[in-house]
Order: C-alpha cells, then structure tokens, then sequence
C-alpha cells in the first residue's frame, strides 16, 4: 500500500465559515509532508480528523486504509502523535508521564526514548507543572516518538523551542526520515517546513489551496536576479535589453529580472559591456510559491 | 510479534491497567481526604451520641436490641454524612474526564492504541470502586466505634445504611461522570454535574424541616423531598424495618446504570477537541 494516509473530500462545518471543506490529499509511504497556512486555517482540525478525534461531516479521513474515525485505535499502533496544545496528564515528573505513556504503548524497552532524551538535551526528572514551555515540548516529542511508530503526526512540533533546539528537532525528523517514516507535519514556519518536507500542502480558510514538490521549488529553473547599474544610462540600456523584468526601480537603477536557466548566457553577455553596481539572486522560496495564492485569496 | 500481541491485548480490553493507575495517582490524595474525614465524622457522632438523652431513653426502652441507626440513620447517613462524598464526586468526576478533554491532556490517552470506550470504562471503574472502598472502610468505622462506645453493634442495620448510601452516592456519581462525559468544557460539566449535587442536598435538608418531628412547625418544606433523588435513600425504612427502602434503591441502581451507560456512549461518539 503506497497511500499511507488519504483524505478524499473531508469537511468538518463548524458554521460561519469556520472548518474544513473538501480537504483531498494523499501521503505516500517513506514521504514527509507539510502542511502550512496561518493560525486558525485549519491545520489542527485537519489533524484532528486523521487523529480519529472530530467525526466528519463529509468525506473521509484514511490511514493504512483503514477509516480514521471508526478504526482509530486500530490505526495509533502505527502511529506517534504531537498534539497542538501541550496539557499533560496529572502525574508530577516527566519521567513519571513518560513512565505512564510507555505503558499505554506497550513498551519495555526504554533504549530508544533514553536516546531521544540525551538527543533533546531535556531533563525529564523535572515536575512537570514547573516546565518551561520548550521542555514540554520536549517531552512531548519524547512521548511521540519513543514508540518508534510507522507513522508520525506532527501538530506544529516546534513551538516554544529555541533555534537551537529547533535544528536538533529536525536533525530527528531527518532521521525518522531516513528510517522511512512517513511524517505529516504542520507548521506556520515557512522555513522549517521547507527544509525537511517533500511536499507541501496550503490550507488557507479550511480549503486546501495547492500542494507544492519541494523538488521542484528547490531547482526551480526560473532565477530572480536583482542588479543596480552605476549609471542611468547602463540601466536603461539594460531595460530595453528584452527581458522579462518584473520590477524597475529607476531611482537607484535596480532592476529585477527572471531568467530561465537556459538564458543565463544571454543575460551574462548582456551585462558584460555594462557598468555593473552588484547583482544578487533571489532565492526562490515556499513563501514566495505561496505568496500567489495569499494575494489572489485577499483580491476576492 | 510477541510484543504486538501484548499491544494488542492491551488496546482491546475493557479497562486500561495504566489508565486506571494514572486516574489513581491523580485523585488518591483527595480520596484519601474525604475518606478520613467522613469516617472521623462517623465515629464522633457515635461517641457523643453516648451521652445524649435520647440515646439514654432508647436504650432504657429497647435494652439489648438498641440500635444507634435509629439516630445515625436519619442524621449521618441521611443527611450530613454525604456531603464530603459529594464534594469528591463532583471534582473527580469532572477531573476524570471533561477536564482532561478540556485541558487536552486526554490526547496522550487517545494516541495510544487504548479505545474510548475502555478509556470511559475505566475512569467509571475508578470512581465507583473509590467510592466502594470509602465505604467499606465507613462500614468498619461505625462498627468499630458503635462496638467502642455502646458495647453493641447493630451490624445488619449499620451495613444496610451504608451500602443505601453507597447507592446513593453512586447515583449522583452517575449524573456527574454523565455531565463530564456529555460536556467538553469543564465549566460545564463542573457547573452542572455540582448544582444538580447542590440542589439534591439542599432540597433533602429543606424537606427535612419539614418533617412533623421536627420542631419547626414548617411543614410546607416537606415537598422538597419530591425535588430531591436523595430521598429514594430511605434511612427511615431501614431503621423500622420495612421494605419500602429497598424499591427506592432500586430507582437509584437504575439512575446509576442509565446515567453511566448515556456518559460511556456519549464519549465513545462525541467530538474531541484534542
């Protein structure tokens, strides 16, 4: 089985707009996948679903092929979660919580929640109320992913951590990764979520609004170039060169042109009989790919 | 494949071994608080009582077969007594549930492989056996300090009071655990499950002023007895021997089952916001 989990038309209404409507996608086995778009778009809700916790109002959530609100339990044998909102158990230390959890899992064999520990820096011997929000955090990553499972759901896993801590996290989901995990993963960090995805959902007022391959924004063959001239005259020399310019800045003689790949050479020839300022790329980016469909959704 | 087959064992059961040591730890310090005091309650109540003047006028009358539930029937078990029970219903059953799914630790529950059925099972489990062993140990407790005090045990009588009022108590039990499982916010489930605790107790208080034995010429109170579940507890019956207390408990058993079965339901169908 390819479709590790498949939401085909899943709606949840809350009435007011508010929810998800027709939400179609698929993860496949050994991907990671993000989910963005903004507070209160849908991500958790989204979540929820695949959780087995919202029944829905449309559609169907699947993981494994099994249904997500009648199989549940069924389906968290393979799966590790990271809930949105970090509210642990009444039980005083980590240790303790992460005790208890091991039990609700069935696990022994502590080796591998130890590793996670050491990896994470966290001192789980600590009570649990005075936590920071961080080491919540952390422990609530141990608890995840300490069952070792095929799936991981991840609800914004990297809220409340510091950068440090935050490269640290992902030097784990790279690993689960490369174990094959399949990893579904929202955020609201354009950033994170680009480093390690490979693909990339946008969910916006509930409604998907595109699904992104990482491969192809990463080698994205069309560049950005901004260039500034030292002279009016080079610049305008420039402009009227045929290409395709999409920003003029006539005061400081900058302009920012996009080049395919394949065009380099003419754009380097161009400029080698000009008087040159500098010239930097503009990185091609999720924000920017995305960055279409936020301003199309506020011009309706 | 051993290891999935224990999992499996684990997640299908009808009640959760570590769930209901967890539910344990977080309430036991409550529990242990009410139990003490209730059963200090009891065993004060039966040593003054040894000086009063109607406990000096019964046994002149009756001699060997004074029974001190006569008194403690009406007074402790139909009245006072309660009332710490009550308070620890009414936070635990919230606690065990609503709260849990307000507050979302309930997630860490639910991501595991244990269902919500067995999950609304075991949370029942432990607070009805909680309640269960409060009052085995009250039953010891008033034995104890009738033997101590009087010389004489009515142990019949003393563990049918007790065993009404566990009935009784696991009754609102049932209405409350029903509330936290019906409601996703704890203000809710708290504010209902409590008032309706409040009300049942007052109401039994008010109606007892009513009662032409007291001596407070109020007898239009007596109608809250009719607004009240607590008055299926019939402590009356018990000391005069009659049966009618034993269909009234059996009103309250069913109040038990019903409210219980409707919470248990609720929460395997109902929308988490975990």
């Amino acid at each position: 089985m390819d479709e590790i989990i498949k939401l085909s038309n899943l709606t949840k209404d809350y009435g007011g707009g508010r929810g998800i409507f027709d939400i179609t996608l698929s993860v496949r086995k050994g991907e990671t996948f993000g989910f963005v778009g903004t507070n209160g778009s849908g991500k958790t809700t989204t979540i929820r679903e695949i959780m087995g916790f919202l029944k829905p109002d449309g559609g169907a959530a699947e993981v494994l092929g099994m249904n997500a609100w009648t199989d549940s339990p069924e389906i968290k044998r393979s799966v590790g979660y990271i809930p949105g909102e970090i509210a642990f158990p009444d039980v005083k230390t980590g240790t303790a919580f992460l005790k208890i959890q091991a039990e609700f899992l069935g696990l022994t064999d502590m080796t591998y929640a130890n590793y996670l520990i050491k990896k994470l820096q966290l001192d789980p011997s600590a009570s649990l109320k005075r936590m920071s929000k961080g080491m919540k955090q952390k422990t609530a990553m141990v608890a995840a992913l300490m069952g070792d499972k095929e799936i991981l759901i991840l609800d914004e896993p990297t809220t409340g951590l510091d950068p440090l801590m935050r490269s640290a996290f992902m030097e784990l989901i790279t690993e689960e990764k490369r174990k094959g995990r399949t990893i579904f993963m929202s955020s609201h960090l354009f950033e994170e979520i680009e480093d390690t995805c490979d693909r990339v959902a946008l969910i916006k007022d509930g409604k998907l609004l595109d699904i992104a391959d990482m491969e192809k924004i990463r080698y994205h063959n069309i560049k950005t170039y901004k260039i500034e001239f030292n002279n009016a005259a080079d610049y305008k020399e420039f402009c009227g060169g045929g290409f395709d310019t999409v920003r003029r800045q006539d005061g400081h003689n900058q302009a920012t042109v996009e080049i395919d790949d394949k065009n380099v050479n003419a754009l380097f020839k161009a400029l080698k009989s000009l008087d040159v300022k500098f010239i930097s790329e503009k990185r091609y980016d999720l924000e920017q790919y995305f960055n279409k469909f936020y301003i199309k959704g506020e011009q309706k | 494949m051993e290891a999935t087959a224990t999992i499996k064992k684990k997640g299908t059961g009808l009640i959760s071994k570590p769930l209901l040591k967890q539910s344990i730890k977080a309430n036991w310090v409550l529990w242990a608080i009410s139990t003490a005091v209730i059963c200090l309650f009891a065993a004060l109540i039966t040593s003054m009582m040894s000086s009063s003047a109607i406990v000096g006028m019964l046994k002149a009358q009756r001699g060997d077969n004074f029974d001190i539930n006569a008194l403690l029937g009406n007074m402790f078990y139909g009245m006072m007594g309660p009332m710490v029970p009550i308070i620890y219903i009414v936070i635990t059953a919230n606690g065990l549930v609503a709260s849990q799914v307000d507050r979302g630790s309930m997630a860490y529950v639910l991501s595991t492989p244990t269902k919500r059925s067995t999950v609304a099972v075991t949370q029942m489990l432990y607070l009805l056996g909680s309640l269960f062993v409060t009052f085995t140990l009250l039953s010891i407790a008033a034995i104890v300090s009738q033997a101590a005090v009087f010389g004489s045990v009515a142990v019949g009588n003393t563990l049918l009071m007790n065993l009404g009022c566990f009935i009784e108590m696991a009754a609102l039990a049932g209405i409350c655990y029903m509330c936290s499982c019906l409601f996703s916010l704890s203000k809710y489930s708290l504010g209902i499950g409590g008032g309706v605790a409040v009300w049942f107790f007052l109401a039994k208080m008010l109606g007892m002023f009513g009662d032409p034995a007291m001596p407070m010429g109020a007898e239009a109170l007596k109608m809250f007895n009719y607004t009240t579940m607590f008055s299926l507890f019939d402590t009356q019956s018990i000391v005069d021997g009659t049966t009618a207390y034993i269909w009234k408990l059996a009103i309250l058993v069913a109040v038990a089952v019903i409210t219980f079965t409707v919470g248990i339901i609720r929460f395997k169908k109902k929308d988490l916001p975990l």
